[in-house]
């Protein structure tokens, strides 16, 4: 008889399931996650907020996040314009250059770029093997701010 | 002519329904499509998703098309489908506005695709059977006419619902247009009679017979190639325009969008009467011509005023493609009764060649830059004004110009 019965296998099952269960007894049980309460004015998500000129003109909606190796947000890729979806542009737009305010507009994003820089900036494409470019107002131009 | 030997009291008022019919199944049907994008976007859809959900409708449509035809040329029911079809499209848009999450919207858009296969080559049945063949270059030039005021009508309401209340608003709008939509439909003929359909069906030729046509297979090629030529060509331009004027481009886009289905309107009736006078093939031609026209145009300037202008020439080929596709479909297939199945067919050859254009344009214009974009388009809209010229065979039945029309097939 090669096959053991069903009720050895459920038995062997649950012994070792128990074998496994006290195993890492001595080191105690591993802690619990650890939950820390936010207050929703503290953070959020962004994909797909709404972003905005300093004065409120609807400039387009935040579609991706690009981080750098420690997970720090680097950049957001921004799709820009259009009409019905038509001549949409995808530009990668510093991090630095973003405001999350949560008033008086709470759920927009408010873009310092003119509509002439983000006329002058790349397009972001996601598979190619360039790096991407970053659009930010000249003056914020810190060092590592441009090349990733 | 199924539908002369129903009652019919008043041939003016089915007329009337008929441009109803179009108006409404052109505004319910491609009204929400480039709203769902943005309003995923807006519910927090990664693009991936995003992109996935529109392509799952884009191959739903494709699977849908050439069955659902053969169903309607199956049944005698063809108004009931098309009821049927219309409240498809309403409960798709009514789920895309009830929740946005993935499963809701895959069915939404499985639900549109196969309303859509049902709805475009069953209104096409339904006119034939309204006027019969001899008026048919006519209707159809009429029909064209008023689903792209539909069209135009509808996408300016919800743009404007879009902005001033919400996406979601868009869709629940969309929903109530299906309602006048079946109301419309009300004052067409059902059906023809029972023994006429059982007639009908016998005569019937062999799918294979259809298969083996060489002027089906040319005019696939010509679809094939038109929207391989046509599709991309809008997006990319938009994307020029935004490059090259920033904010005030959405105005800008917005024009070249109305342009061409302002000048549908405008020239359908008349290509569907210079279609019938002069033949289908010159017509065919003469409209194709103005695609590599347009798409090397665009190679060389992307002046918003000349885009604007240019587009102009978008209406002409679009006013041919749209009338003349059911006509030559109605001459190859519509006396063996295999029309609906044909126009799911020459459909597919049609979306088959958009879905190419889009993505091999994209890639095109990312390694070679947009020019060299422009112009592959633009030899794809060559090879289609070619085939047409010089390919493809008149279609049109010699009877029609002459006044007796073509017996049914025996």
């Amino acid at each position: 008889m090669r096959r053991a019965p069903p009720q050895v296998g459920l038995l062997g099952g649950a012994l070792s399931a128990l074998l496994l269960a006290q195993a890492p007894a001595p080191p105690p049980a591993p802690p619990p996650v650890e939950i820390h309460q936010v207050s929703p004015a503290e953070v959020k998500g962004v994909i797909g907020d709404e972003v905005v000129s300093p004065a409120g003109e609807s400039m387009g909606r935040i579609i991706d996040v690009l981080v750098d190796q420690e997970g720090r947000p680097r950049a957001a890729v921004i799709d820009f314009g259009g009409f019905l979806g038509i001549g949409n542009r995808r530009i990668a737009v510093d991090w630095k250059s973003l405001h999350f305010p949560s008033s008086p507009a709470p759920g927009k994003v408010i873009c310092d770029l003119t509509p002439d820089q983000i006329k002058a900036a790349p397009e972001y494409r996601e598979d190619t093997a360039r790096p991407p470019a970053i659009a930010a107002p000249a003056r914020a131009a810190a060092p590592g701010a441009s090349s990733p | 002519m199924p539908g002369r030997h129903l009652p019919a009291p008043h041939p003016a008022l089915r007329h009337r329904a008929l441009d109803a019919v179009n108006f409404f199944q052109a505004a319910v049907q491609s009204g929400f499509g480039p709203f769902i994008a943005v309003y995923l976007t807006a519910a927090h859809w990664t693009q991936q998703d995003i992109g996935f959900a529109l392509s799952f409708g884009t191959i739903a449509l494709m699977a849908c098309q050439v069955p659902c035809g053969a169903v309607i040329d199956a049944t005698r029911h063809r108004r009931f489908a098309l009821s049927l079809a219309t409240l498809g499209l309403g409960l798709s848009a009514l789920l895309m506005a009830a929740v946005p999450v993935l499963a809701s919207v895959l069915l939404s858009q499985a639900l549109h695709s196969l309303a859509t296969a049902v709805s475009l080559p069953a209104i096409a049945a339904l006119t034939l059977a309204l006027v019969g063949r001899r008026e048919l270059g006519e209707r159809m030039g009429r029909n064209a006419r008023w689903s792209s005021i539909g069209n135009g009508v509808a996408a300016a309401l919800m743009g404007w619902i879009g902005y001033s209340v919400s996406y979601r608003a868009v869709f629940v709008f969309t929903a109530l247009l299906s309602l006048p939509a079946l109301f419309s439909l009300l004052f067409l003929p059902s059906g023809p009679p029972l023994e006429r359909h059982r007639q009908h069906r016998a005569n019937r030729a062999p799918l294979a017979e259809m298969l083996a046509d060489h002027r089906l297979f040319i005019f696939t090629v010509c679809a094939f190639f038109f929207q391989l030529s046509n599709a991309a060509l809008l997006q990319l331009v938009g994307g020029e325009l935004t490059a090259g004027i920033g904010t005030g481009a959405n105005l800008v886009i917005a024009a070249a969008i109305v342009i061409p289905q302002v000048v549908v309107a405008a020239l359908s009736p008349l290509a569907g009467r210079l279609a019938t006078r002069l033949g289908r093939k010159r017509i065919l031609a003469l409209g194709f011509a103005a695609l590599p026209l347009r798409a090397a145009a665009f190679a060389l300037t992307a002046n918003p005023a000349l885009v604007l202008f240019l587009q102009i020439l978008d209406g002409v080929a679009g006013t041919v493609y749209g009338v003349l596709t059911p006509l030559i479909v109605a001459d190859i297939a519509g006396d063996k009764g295999r029309f609906n199945v044909t126009m799911g067919m020459v459909g597919l050859a049609g979306g088959v060649g958009a879905t190419l254009s889009t993505s091999l344009a994209g890639i095109i214009a990312d390694r070679d830059g947009t020019a060299l974009a422009f112009l592959a388009l633009a030899a794809a809209g060559l090879a289609a004004t070619l085939t047409a010229h010089f390919v493809m065979p008149e279609t049109a039945p010699e009877a029609l110009a002459g006044g007796e029309a073509p017996p049914a097939r025996a």
